[in-house]
């Protein structure tokens, strides 16, 4: 059955008329693969034509690198109780799903389209909350810690796709898009090694997460004060 | 086992074609698809009171949600649903990996793989979704729905083995940047018809979905597999 209706469903896709194109490449070329490569570095042009979206990818970046750890560690800190993980890891979704709910709520501030205009904030206490988690041995506050984190992180998502959205135009999207969530699976395998590496020196596991938050506060709380974040996203 | 492997089939195929049935590039509607739309049509739009009309809920989150146009509710919740479908499998293909190897690094090569696949397929897929546009990109990315179905006639006949979830799971990744990069644009399309000041709403229902969908598909995933497949020895 599943068969015939994907036989079915190509067969209704290609009856129809109507469809979006979307920009070509600059040069057109007889090479497929150059093509290619003209289209990808077409949308990096794009995507570098807007300074405060390589701002914003970078900080996104940050917060993946030096956020995730926050969940990836959960473990070390459950006292091998498999339910203290799995509690842990609810507080933290329920946090992200809580801030994607406030969003809508606090999107009825927005005017223009851009949601937040100070999108260091959220690395600032995602940072500040893994320190938290780290020192505090005190089970309710460890769970408010991870639900508050887990809230930054998401929604330091959304406000990268939130900008990225509002400054690029649709002939680009896609690829810019793809170019953000490429800078995310990077940064969160790297953070999977940073946070080994750190885990296994002197610090240990609470040290280096620690230090791993701190870290992201203060540099997050340095852009905020960097005279780049200021430009605004009607620079499109 | 096998039973939930087909009903995943299933829920995740028609998912999928209620999303692409009702994207904005408002192409035909197969006759195959009326009926989930009209479904849904008629289940919902009366109580969510779109068409301008003021929304009768009195859930504020409906309210809001009430603002935005019918394409953006049909994508929010298509591909929220879809979103679903995909971590629950991403759960029962990790899960029967772990049921046939009986080790945690096999689990680990699973992720590797899906990820490779994401990373792999994205710059293609993306390049791709912007140039041609959404008909020949939804037939492509209809493709990935062979994908759990094979894997489901594999499970069903006995033949599966680790290394044929890993390929699985790294065409899984490819699927999902092929699908990935096809809402993205349509999320975009649906967007740029909105008022301004309703475009973050939108942003917002967008993310929503997939943390949701996050939280709640290895939950589903675990519940369906915890009661049903408990029972089902796998050989």
């Amino acid at each position: 059955m599943n068969a015939l209706s994907f036989v079915l469903l190509v067969a209704a896709l290609l009856q129809m008329k109507d469809r979006i194109r979307g920009a070509k490449p600059n040069n057109q070329t007889n090479s497929p693969f150059a093509r290619w490569w003209n289209a990808v570095s077409d949308s990096i042009r794009e995507w570098q034509r807007h300074t405060i979206l390589k701002v914003i990818f970078l900080i996104s970046a940050l917060a993946a690198l030096l956020g995730s750890p926050l969940q990836s560690m959960l473990a070390s800190f459950t006292s091998n109780k498999t339910g203290q993980l799995a509690t842990y890891q609810i507080a933290y979704y329920a946090g992200a799903v809580f801030s994607n709910i406030f969003a809508v709520w606090f999107s009825k501030r927005s005017q223009n389209g851009v949601l937040d205009r100070h999108p260091w904030v959220a690395p600032i206490i995602l940072g500040s909350f893994t320190v938290i988690f780290a020192q505090f041995s005190n089970f309710p506050l460890r769970l408010t810690a991870l639900f508050l984190g887990g809230g930054a992180y998401a929604w330091s998502r959304l406000v990268a796709v939130n900008y990225t959205h509002q400054l690029i135009p649709k002939s680009h999207i896609a690829r810019v898009l793809a170019l953000y969530y490429l800078f995310q699976h990077a940064s969160i395998a790297l953070a999977g090694v940073l946070a080994g590496t750190l885990a296994l020196s002197k610090w240990g596991v609470t040290g280096s997460l620690s230090l791993i938050g701190l870290t992201l506060a203060g540099i997050s709380a340095s852009m905020g004060f960097a005279s780049f974040i200021r430009v605004r996203p009607t620079d499109a | 086992m096998k039973k939930c492997l087909v009903i995943l089939v299933c829920l995740n195929f028609f998912m999928q074609k209620i999303v692409e049935a009702r994207s904005p590039t408002r192409f035909a509607s197969p006759l195959f698809l009326c009926r989930s739309s009209s479904f849904l049509q008629q289940a919902f739009a009366p109580r969510m009171g779109f068409s301008g009309r003021p929304s009768p809920s009195r859930i504020w989150i409906i309210k809001r949600y009430h603002q935005l146009d019918k394409d953006s509710w049909y994508f929010v919740v298509g591909s929220g649903i879809s979103d679903v479908g995909g971590y629950v499998q991403v759960f029962s293909q990790a899960w029967l990996l772990y049921k046939l190897t009986g080790s945690g690094s096999w689990l680990a090569w699973d992720a590797t793989a899906l990820a490779v696949g994401i990373a792999f397929g994205l710059p293609f897929a993306a390049t791709w979704a912007d140039k041609t546009g959404h008909r020949e990109y939804c037939i492509l990315s209809a493709g990935q729905f062979f994908l759990p179905a094979a894997l489901g006639v594999l499970t069903l006949v006995h033949v599966i083995t680790p290394t044929i979830i890993l390929v699985f799971s790294f065409i899984n990744g490819l699927g999902q940047s092929l699908g990935g990069s096809l809402f993205n644009r349509i999320a975009k399309d649906i967007r740029d018809r909105l008022a301004p000041e309703k475009k973050s709403t939108f942003d917002s229902f967008g993310q929503f979905k997939i943390n949701f969908a996050r939280m709640i598909g290895p939950l589903l995933g675990a519940a369906i597999f915890g009661q049903v497949m408990s029972r089902v020895v796998i050989s």
